[in-house]
């Protein structure tokens, strides 16, 4: 009896140490980290869900193909907690315990930062759409860093004109964080109004830990600018709309990137905004252009039963890019050699559910849309920036 | 009219700063002790309002919540921490100092570092005369000044407030007369707390909410205090006023990049001419 129980058990043994690199084999590990909790999840929780969706396409039409291969993909999630030190914590688990050669997330930059620090030592590619990275892409020692939002130049080239276009101002007051992203957003943004003869009246910076913004906006109210752009991020979007609409200064508003259509939408006044200009980080899932968004709405609301919001739309970014780094691995011809899959990434084109295009650095370009408000009505634009 | 409308975005914020100072101030003339986590209380009243608010709470009652909780909090910090530091105001300090890490970190733990806005209260604003008035801002300065009232009116016109006012001003004389210093200390931090809180809750029904909104406030409240005059209630209530209106002006009209500067400028300024502060009584410290 001991016998046979000592050789049951000594079979199972085998047989487990057998099926595991055998699954191991047909499966390849990606990461993804996102604050699934704290203040950053009303951002992140889209990414997350963008990729969960990316993973389950791939699997559903079979998985990765490398050679005459299949490979299923096998997600390791974290929840990051808004928080730094367990950014840092999940990229190790990631890349020690999981063994991931691919991580993405989380969207902000405050934790997506530190958490380049851990997978670029490592080798591991790291997708994310942290503004800070556009400083950091192309080094030398951030071979294996994609950053998945667009571009200042061409952003800003395609939609300050159309912002014109569509308000008609002659004048404009900038109000930005006093960071460097948003430094250069606005200088970005100051050059594309130069070129369309539209004046910047005024260009001021907040600490952000300003809270009360009625100073510099009776300054700006008194200077009668056509319009009041600021940035970025859903909070201060809120306080400086608000006293903006109380100090009534501008007939116009726009926000640059990184202030969803949730500000404008109910979230700063509790009605829609009259006249606002602002910009989606990707094709717009509240009021879908194009068939393949539609599509994507439909998969999005099949799999979590609720319809997309603002910020949802990192959903898409991020289900676009992972399905872009799988092309990448079969054209690579490998799921390991990360130095064979960036090789493939850096200056490929990818259409998706966006025109994707990442350049040689690991900066990517992709289409976003523009959306205006006329008297309080929501309209989207679909801005080309790929053509 | 901008300046005007900057003078009035002061005044507003102003009330506020008089509202965190009067805690200080009575907090101080009874122990001598600065308690640099007075901000911190005002931070927790912010967001326990804005939390309260978030779950259908009506503003009025989360005022009265966050009011009743920064006394409640006040007596507690008083029982378990500052009470023990009667004698060495040194260690209050330093006690408090500690608290700003622990109220700080508590709060971030929950909300992180991200800045938070209440939904509208009362939306719109009142425009006259090239002047605009927001309802919300309107509301809460009404809030201000009912409360600087009603501080002011138990200070002069009940018991508990002139035995408050006897020990501030002339200790030794007040316990001769009976008066029990040690309950009517646990009953100024409550209140100075109170206070505290219920600024807290009115500044989110104005502002953003953030971690670290206390610790200004705090620097605010101190410059205020002495800027009026230790232990004047009258002086404190017009260094506040006083402190936002150049606050406005300053990021107005020259750069916000130095908002926090201005006050300090003032202070320096005040107290070369008058080192007792506006309000003030040399060698002297009253309520």
């Amino acid at each position: 009896m001991r016998r046979s129980l000592a050789t049951f058990l000594s079979a199972s043994a085998m047989a487990l140490l057998v099926a595991a690199p055998a699954q191991a084999q047909n499966s390849i590990r990606i990461g993804a980290m996102f604050s699934l909790s704290g203040p950053f999840a009303q951002v992140d929780v889209g990414g997350s869900q963008g990729v969960e969706m990316a993973v389950d396409e791939i699997n559903r039409k079979g998985g990765i193909k490398i050679g005459a291969s299949s490979y299923k993909v096998d997600l390791a999630q974290e929840d990051v907690r808004s928080q730094v030190p367990d950014t840092i914590t999940a990229t190790e688990r990631l890349i020690r315990d999981q063994k991931v050669s691919v991580i993405f997330g989380p969207i902000i930059g405050l934790l997506a930062t530190p958490a380049q620090e851990v997978t670029q030592p490592a080798k591991v590619i790291h997708f994310g759409p942290a503004v800070q990275w556009r400083a950091l892409v192309g080094k030398p020692d951030k071979k294996y860093l994609i950053n998945s939002q667009v571009d200042d130049a061409p952003r800003y080239a395609a939609w300050v004109p159309a912002l014109v276009r569509e308000t008609k101002i002659k004048t404009v007051a900038l109000l930005g964080r006093n960071d460097a992203a948003a430094r250069g957003i606005m200088t970005t943004i100051t050059q594309e109004m130069d070129k369309l003869g539209v004046k910047v009246v005024y260009t001021e910076f907040f600490e952000a830990t300003t809270t009360d913004f009625s100073p510099f906006l009776t300054r700006i109210r008194g200077l009668k600018p056509d319009m009041l752009l600021f940035g970025y991020g859903d909070q201060y979007g809120v306080a400086i709309l608000r006293q903006s609409d109380e100090l009534k200064v501008a007939p116009n508003y726009a926000s640059f990137a990184g202030t969803s259509v949730d500000v404008p939408l109910k979230g700063a006044l509790g009605r829609p905004v009259d006249s606002y200009v602002g910009m989606s980080a990707s094709e717009n899932l509240v009021q879908p252009l194009h068939d393949e968004v539609k599509a994507f709405v439909q998969a999005y609301k099949a799999k979590y039963g609720k319809d997309p919001s603002g910020q949802t739309e990192w959903a898409l970014v991020m289900y676009d890019y992972v399905l872009m780094w799988a092309r990448a691995v079969e054209l690579a011809g490998t799921a390991t050699d990360n130095d064979k899959i960036i090789e493939k990434l850096r200056g490929m084109a990818y259409k998706g559910v966006l025109n994707i295009r990442i350049d040689e650095r690991g900066q990517a370009i992709h289409d976003f849309d523009m959306f205006v408000f006329h008297g309080g009505k929501l309209q989207y634009q679909h801005l080309n920036v790929l053509k | 009219m901008d300046f005007l409308q900057q003078i009035i975005n002061g005044l507003m914020i102003g009330g506020l700063y008089a509202l965190v100072a009067l805690g200080i101030s009575l907090v101080f003339g009874l122990t001598g002790m600065i308690n640099f986590a007075h901000g911190e209380i005002v931070m927790l009243g912010g967001y326990l309002t804005f939390s309260l608010a978030q779950r259908g709470v009506p503003f009025a009652l989360a005022l009265v919540c966050a009011l009743l909780a920064g006394a409640a909090l006040g007596f507690l910090l008083d029982r378990t921490t500052f009470r023990f530091t009667r004698n060495e105001p040194m260690n209050g300090l330093v006690i408090s100092l500690g608290l700003i890490l622990i109220f700080q970190s508590l709060v971030m733990t929950f909300y992180g570092a991200d800045p938070y806005t209440m939904d509208v209260l009362f939306p719109g604003a009142l425009q006259a005369w090239g002047l605009s008035f927001s309802y919300q801002k309107v509301l809460t300065v009404f809030a201000t000044a009912l409360l600087i009232f009603a501080f002011g009116y138990f200070l002069v016109r009940t018991r508990a407030g002139r035995a408050l006012r006897a020990l501030a001003q002339e200790r030794e004389a007040a316990i001769y007369v009976g008066i029990p210093v040690e309950r009517y200390i646990v009953l100024s931090m409550a209140i100075g707390s109170a206070l505290a809180a219920v600024a807290g809750a009115l500044f989110a029904a104005l502002f953003s909410l953030t971690p670290f909104v206390g610790t200004a406030l705090t620097a605010k409240g101190f410059i205020v205090v002495a800027l009026g005059g230790l232990g004047s209630a009258p002086g404190t209530i017009v260094a506040g006023f006083l402190l936002g209106v150049i606050e406005a002006l300053g990021a107005g009209y020259i750069s916000p990049a130095f908002t926090e500067a201005y006050g300090l400028l003032l202070f320096l300024i005040v107290l070369s001419v008058r080192p007792q502060g506006l309000f003030g009584v040399s060698e002297r410290v009253k309520l």
